[in-house]
């Protein structure tokens, strides 16, 4: 046995092989299942953001209402008046409102 | 068609399109290769989407200063290995269900019955080579990777492809040869096309 003979041998064996496969293509399905794969791995990312999210969404409401409840707390309420320490506070600058603000005013 | 230099940023920035482009861009050869190494076309259509997912998730892992094609080839290459390693466990008694699944030759009917015999006999002999012989010879005469390629391809030393690809030469031959339906003589006869 050649060398003649191995490329005829090489020759024979791509041949063969080209015949196998060619003009073979992958349906359009592939690319279909690929799209929806790729778009389920993004999706599966985005939960976790959108929970990341909403936790903040939380954190700002619960600190947007502790500012409402402080304001109402410290603010002279309808019934009272103000009070030494409830005026401190206010004037010591945890609230914005103003100091002597109250609803009857 | 856009180079992959180009692609590999728009896909790691997250453009389906990019992807979508590479994807059309190596689905035939890749695809090719799944097949000829599994001849299951289903196995291929599988083989071709698990590829491009996995090159999607690991796509920030890639520079981008190069051609993808043998990195694709790779896993694609790996995960035929892993569909074969299965089957093999599952299927092993099912033989006569996975040659029906065969891919076969596509020869037209006025082609000369000894010519299809000997195609088919060559065919054989290529399925009877182990998986790491069929890969190297495969990526070799189907795909023209060169010998460093495929030392990529297939994760080893070149050594190691030249050694396969001698091999699957020499029990090619071999089985050529002593098969009782193909001569010497006609086994090595230049083919006309």
């Amino acid at each position: 046995m050649g060398d003649n003979m191995r490329d005829e041998l090489d020759v024979l064996v791509e041949r063969v092989l080209r015949d196998c496969v060619s003009g073979e293509t992958p349906p359009q399905r592939v690319w279909t299942n690929i799209r929806l794969g790729v778009q389920e791995q993004r999706g599966q990312a985005s939960p976790r953001f959108r929970h990341v999210r909403s936790l903040w969404a939380e954190v700002i409401s619960c600190g947007a209402d502790f500012v409402v409840g402080a304001r109402l707390i410290l603010t002279p309420s309808a019934m009272g008046g103000e009070n030494g320490w409830t005026e401190r506070l206010v004037l010591a600058g945890h609230s914005s409102a103003p100091p002597h603000y109250s609803i009857h005013h | 068609m856009l180079d992959d230099v180009e692609l590999v940023p728009r896909i790691q920035e997250g453009d389906l399109d990019a992807f979508e482009t590479l994807y059309h861009k190596y689905k035939n050869e890749l695809y090719r290769t799944a097949l000829a190494i599994t001849r299951d076309r289903g196995a291929a259509e599988e083989l071709l989407q698990d590829c491009f997912l996995r090159a999607y998730d690991h796509m920030d892992r890639v520079d981008g200063c190069s051609s993808l094609r043998p990195w694709l080839h790779r896993i694609i290459v790996n995960l035929s290995y892993n569909w074969a390693a299965k089957k093999r466990l599952r299927l092993i008694s099912l033989e006569d269900v996975f040659d029906r699944l065969l891919v076969v030759p596509r020869t037209s009917p006025e082609r000369a019955f000894e010519r299809e015999e000997l195609l088919l006999v060559v065919d054989e002999a290529v399925r009877s080579l182990s998986m790491p012989q069929r890969a190297v010879v495969i990526l070799f005469h189907l795909q023209g990777f060169s010998l460093a390629e495929i030392a990529y391809v297939l994760d080893c030393p070149v050594g190691t492809v030249k050694s396969r690809l001698h091999n699957a030469r020499k029990a090619l031959r071999h089985r050529l040869i002593s098969d009782s339906r193909v001569s010497s003589e006609a086994a090595f006869e230049p083919l006309s096309s």
